[in-house]
């Protein structure tokens, strides 16, 4: 009897050791093979990307489709050189079609013949060989002045010594436009420059809040705030020395940026993008019509000095 | 708007008595002199309240039901007598004669039936036809036991997951999705204390130990307005009380975890308590075989919880109850070498506690006032330290701490109304995030977020309204936010009917206004710990949702039940986070120079609005020697937000067009129980990406000349993901099975208990991603599986 049950006592730690040996393994084994089901479906979606702007010299239209994720990849730039591309001036009343440059893959002219003029409207129209066709519209900009962003309020602090970051300086740099619209996207595109005690000077450049791009606000003035804790590399400055107080706002130096709604919309996407994989994923921008993806977008800009 | 909340509440307390009054008097006025049967029902082995139990008068069919402190008043004409039957699944108690000559209290035992012969006593006795109320299941904790579970680790909130109108996360998640609803928009309530994280192991299991519960009610609409605070379901969920009678208790010893729980009289028949606990062991496992591939680091994982509960009997009338929670999650990874040290953990816990006093006022009118704590926190923290002393150091926390208040009041005026009544407010107060960081000796950041005060209140009014074939449910919750200095006030309507067609077949419906000023943000949609809630700001609104449901309960012969549900519910000012939007919350977070701002993540949300409808079949079998329902959901989810997928609608992750189980519970003998758990679903909507789109990209810059695109100087590559959430996972199905064999011993019983889960070994999805062969030409979809077929094996002693 009790070699009997000797017998089962073991088959039972048997069965027992089996148990948790295949549940550890179960719970440990995580399984990486093919997906059972097709890939996501790719549906070819045609890509327009046109920026226009007094300050190109050519008036280009990027024409082409999306390539699958899934499946054989190519490096291969997907185009259409055989569609109609035109692009009308609607507040001139002028319309010139764009021929396919076969160098960059663009539908390109040259400015002088389809001038782009602050405040005109004007529309691209895209008619694809099959017969599928887009349009989209926009404004450009309004002309900015070379004063029309001047500096507010600003202070530099003391130096701030860090053992293994080098000397830092807090500052806090306002600028403000009084003469900004509404419907228009402003974004101050600037380096700082910070002078020492010694005369040296120390670059950085100015990241304002978000994006940094701000809709216009008419009347009222729109307002940009830097505040930045500035590492001055380590105590070597342009100058070469190391940094001693009094430190000063010595100026600013960049391009102050107005666009229409759909180039902030499709930078906004752009920069909220950062590959975040907790993130949700941020789907592409379209303002054309009949589900082509891409950007029709107006800008323009000017540079400026700014100083205290 | 401006109001004067005192004011609001003096009147709505106004309008509540005069109600209360008018239906006191009505019945007075209108009907003969009666005398009032009040009392308690207790389990007659534990000597525990039982609550939902039905008292019957036979010939008058007159009834009502215990609250859940085993509360119950029944009135007759006076001079009538009747016998007095008690019920309950699995229960039985002696019926009795009662002649209605003056009112009378009474103490009732129930005691447990052996299984066999509960099928004849329950068979008769359960209904799901004359409930006024739909959309609300009681599940068994007994059948919590029996059903099978992912390493033999019983979970409430994976057996709810098996009811019609829910619907789980992912595989293993006990994150869960009622009718369309997200994972917080669910009030998960234990003992009256709010429990805002109720998982362990990021969701493979949830935190409530079915060892220490006596009852488990799930309301998926139609919801009574004592409860308010969330959209989409109520848990709620009691702890037992204790057995007064005698010292018992139960040790589970399973593959990674074990449990105790304990209960006995302090005082025999006057005070009880009841403490359980269990803890995981994996790290300890696991230990010499991470020493071994990590060179000698030290990591694991493991959480552990205690549910504890006392209580005294002040008097006939008076009883006190103390009840808590504790619970902790903990992964940590230690590392000493020569030349450095390094020590990071990462925690995340809850703790409860309820105090309250039962006070049964006069026959008709019992009171229960509580006084609750809840508080949920997060953890992390990074220490290394080198041989030359530079040390960096890392601590983040994040937590939610709520004081509050409840009074409730049942009436039962007369036998064709049972009211309840009472107000309940919250001092919620979140710390969003504090950060010490230090970087050697001169770098030491200490960013703390000020804490948000938020106060939650409410007071409600409902009664249940029986008028021969009709069953109604009316009440009214005006729910009141405070945040700075914005207030809102909310009226939160609410009604239920049933109508029988005949005594077996009722029509039912229902509506529901709720009110949620409390948001859950996401990033993964998984219910992680580190979803940081928020609350309802000036800009970010409560979310409110409405639904309105109908259905038809029929009860058969042999304890079947069928019920068969359509609901539809809108959601308004749901939030999620804007697309590439995370947890980071602000801009320059680590610059001590920026002032921190505790609503910085108001500008990382987009608000919207969300859609959900469907219908629901529940085929229930409660008792005999196979139980268990078959559930089926056929439901549409979708959202909206200006922010999100260009504005266009879009299927929630959580959209699920077909969603079964099957859950059978077979008892062959009284020593002898076979499970099984069969489920499907349709596969989550997800996004994927779908194609690349090669052009121009264009940005401001200082230097605008470089990125003109007639210079084709920035090349930009972005993913086309299509339209948000437009790919489908695979279904989802598996089978668990379940055998439970019980041996008597001469002080308790032992059982062992095999199950398996995935008994199929179904590659079920966990995630998906692409993957590029070697030579980088062809991309694959690959899939992750997280549980294949897995076997547990644990041993339980009950002893008494």
């Amino acid at each position: 009897m009790k070699i009997v049950l000797k017998y089962i006592n073991s088959r039972v730690k048997l069965l027992l050791l089996s148990v948790a040996v295949l549940s550890l393994m179960g719970l440990g084994s995580c399984i990486e093979k093919d997906a059972k089901i097709p890939p996501p479906e790719y549906s070819k979606r045609t890509s327009i990307i046109c920026y226009l702007s007094p300050r190109n010299a050519n008036v280009s239209v990027q024409l082409g489709y999306t390539v699958p994720y899934f499946g054989v990849q190519s490096d291969t730039i997907a185009y259409y050189a055989d569609a109609k591309v035109t692009v009308s001036d609607l507040t001139a009343g002028t319309s010139v079609v764009l021929p396919f440059n076969t160098v960059d893959f663009v539908y390109r002219v040259n400015k002088n013949k389809m001038p782009i003029l602050n405040e005109h409207q004007y529309r691209v129209d895209v008619i694809l060989a099959d017969g599928r066709s887009y349009s989209a519209s926009t404004q450009i900009p309004p002309k900015l002045g070379p004063v029309d962003l001047q500096l507010g309020k600003f202070s530099v602090g003391k130096l701030e010594q860090n053992q293994q970051f080098g000397p830092q300086v807090s500052v806090n740099v306002e600028l403000k436009s009084g003469n900004t619209h509404k419907g228009f996207y402003y974004s101050p595109q600037f380096d700082i420059v910070l002078e020492d005690g010694n005369g040296d000077f120390y670059g950085n450049r100015m990241f304002f809040k978000g994006s940094g791009v701000e809709e216009g606000l008419g009347s009222d003035t729109l307002r940009f705030f830097y505040q930045d804790r500035m590492w001055l590399q380590g105590g070597g400055g342009m100058g070469g020395g190391t940094a001693v107080d009094p430190m000063k706002f010595n100026g600013a130096e960049g391009t102050f940026w107005v666009f229409d709604k759909g180039y902030a919309e499709s930078y906004n996407k752009f920069f909220e993008d950062t590959g975040n994989p907790f993130a949700e994923p941020v789907l592409l921008y379209s303002n054309w019509s009949n589900g082509a993806v891409g950007t029709l977008g107006s800008f323009d800009w000017e540079e400026m000095t700014i100083t205290p | 708007m401006k109001f004067d909340i005192r004011n609001v509440i003096s009147r709505s307390l106004l309008i509540l008595s005069f109600a209360l009054i008018s239906i006191d008097l009505s019945a007075q006025g209108l009907a003969p002199l009666r005398s009032t049967l009040s009392g308690y029902l207790r389990d007659k082995s534990s000597g525990e309240m039982m609550g939902n139990v039905v008292v019957l008068a036979q010939k008058s069919g007159v009834r009502t039901t215990t609250n859940n402190y085993g509360f119950f008043s029944i009135t007759l004409n006076q001079g009538e007598g009747q016998w007095m039957h008690f019920r309950f699944p699995g229960l039985v108690s002696d019926s009795f004669y009662w002649l209605a000559k003056k009112d009378t209290t009474i103490t009732v035992e129930l005691a447990a039936v052996e299984q066999i012969a509960a099928v004849e006593i329950r068979s008769k006795k359960t209904t799901i036809a004359d409930r006024a109320d739909m959309s609300r299941i009681d599940i068994p904790v007994q059948q919590i036991k029996e059903i099978p579970a992912l390493l033999g680790e019983k979970d409430v909130m994976k057996v709810i997951q098996l009811l019609p109108g829910v619907q789980k996360g992912g595989e293993g998640q006990a994150g869960i999705y009622v009718r369309g609803g997200g994972p917080d928009q669910n009030l998960i309530v234990l003992d009256e204390a709010i429990v805002y994280n109720a998982n362990h192991l990021f969701g493979f299991f949830s935190l409530f130990n079915g060892d220490a519960l006596r009852s488990v009610e799930l309301v998926k609409g139609g919801f009574p307005s004592r409860y308010g605070g969330r959209l989409s379901s109520v848990i709620d969920l009691n702890m037992k009380e204790g057995n007064n009678k005698k010292f018992a208790g139960e040790l589970g010893i399973g593959l990674i975890s074990s449990r105790a729980v304990f209960e006995g009289p302090i005082v025999k028949g006057k005070s009880s308590f009841m403490i359980s606990g269990r803890r995981t062991y994996l790290d300890a496992l696991a230990q010499p075989l991470i020493m071994a591939a990590t060179q000698g680091a030290n990591a694991g994982y493991f959480f552990y919880d205690f549910n504890a509960k006392a209580n005294y009997i002040l008097s006939e009338k008076d009883k006190l109850y103390v009840s808590g929670y504790f619970g902790r999650d903990k992964f940590y990874f230690n590392e000493n070498t020569a030349n450095t040290k390094f020590k990071t953990n990462f925690g995340w816990g809850n703790r409860t506690l309820t105090a309250r006093w039962n006070h049964q006022i006069n026959p008709k009118m019992f009171a229960n006032a509580s006084a609750i704590y809840s508080h949920y926190d997060l953890s992390i923290n990074v220490l290394q330290k080198d041989a030359n002393s530079d040390e960096f150091e890392l601590k983040y926390t994040s937590n939610i701490n709520d004081y509050g208040v409840k009074y409730d009041l049942d009436y039962r005026p007369n036998p064709k109304h049972m009211v309840r009544t009472g107000f309940s407010s919250i001092n919620h107060q979140f710390s969003p995030s504090a950060v010490v960081l230090k970087v050697g000796s001169n770098f030491n950041l200490d960013r703390k977020m000020s804490v948000i005060n938020t106060y939650e209140s409410g007071i409600y009014v409902e009664d249940q309204w029986r008028e021969r074939k009709w069953n109604f449910y009316p009440g009214l919750r005006i729910s009141h936010y405070a945040v700075d200095k914005t207030q809102y006030l909310k009226p939160e309507p609410r009604m239920s009917f049933a109508y029988n067609l005949r005594k077996d077949i009722a029509l039912k419906g229902s509506y529901a206004l709720m009110n949620q000023y409390i948001h859950l943000l996401s990033s993964t949609g998984i219910g992680l710990p580190t979803d940081l809630w928020v609350p309802a700001t000036t800009n970010v609104k409560p979310m409110q949702s409405q639904q309105w449901a109908t259905g038809i309960a029929k009860d058969f012969k042999k304890g079947f039940s069928l019920s068969l549900e359509g609901y539809y519910k809108t959601m308004n000012h749901v939030i999620t986070y804007k697309e590439g939007a995370s947890f980071l919350l602000q801009d320059n977070f680590f610059d001590p120079s920026v002032s921190v701002n505790n609503k910085a993540w108001e500008s990382q949300v987009t608000s919207g609005k969300g859609w959900s409808y469907g219908s629901e079949v529940f085929l229930q079998k409660q008792v005999g020697k196979l139980s268990g329902w078959i559930g089926y959901t056929l439901s549409w989810t979708q959202l909206q937000f200006d922010a999100v997928n260009n504005g266009l609608k879009y299927y929630a992750k959580y959209d699920r067009r077909h969603d079964a189980s099957v859950v059978c519970i077979y008892r062959l003998s009284k020593l002898f129980t076979a499970s099984m758990t069969w489920v499907y679903g349709t596969g989550n909507a997800i996004t994927m990406p779908q194609g690349y789109l090669r052009g121009t990209g264009h940005y401001p810059t200082t230097m605008p000349e470089i990125w003109d695109p007639s210079n084709q100087a920035f090349n930009n590559e972005m993913i086309d993901y299509g339209k948000r959430n437009s790919f489908r996972m695979a279904a989802y199905h598996r089978m668990d099975i379940g055998l439970q064999f019980k041996k008597e011993k001469a002080h308790g019983i032992k059982t062992w208990e095999l199950s398996v889960y995935n008994v199929y070994n179904r590659y079920n999805p966990f995630f998906y991603y692409g993957q590029l062969n070697e030579a980088g030409t062809v991309r694959t979809l690959k899939q992750v599986t997280l549980f294949p077929f897995i076997p547990s094996l644990s041993w339980t002693y009950k002893f008494r």
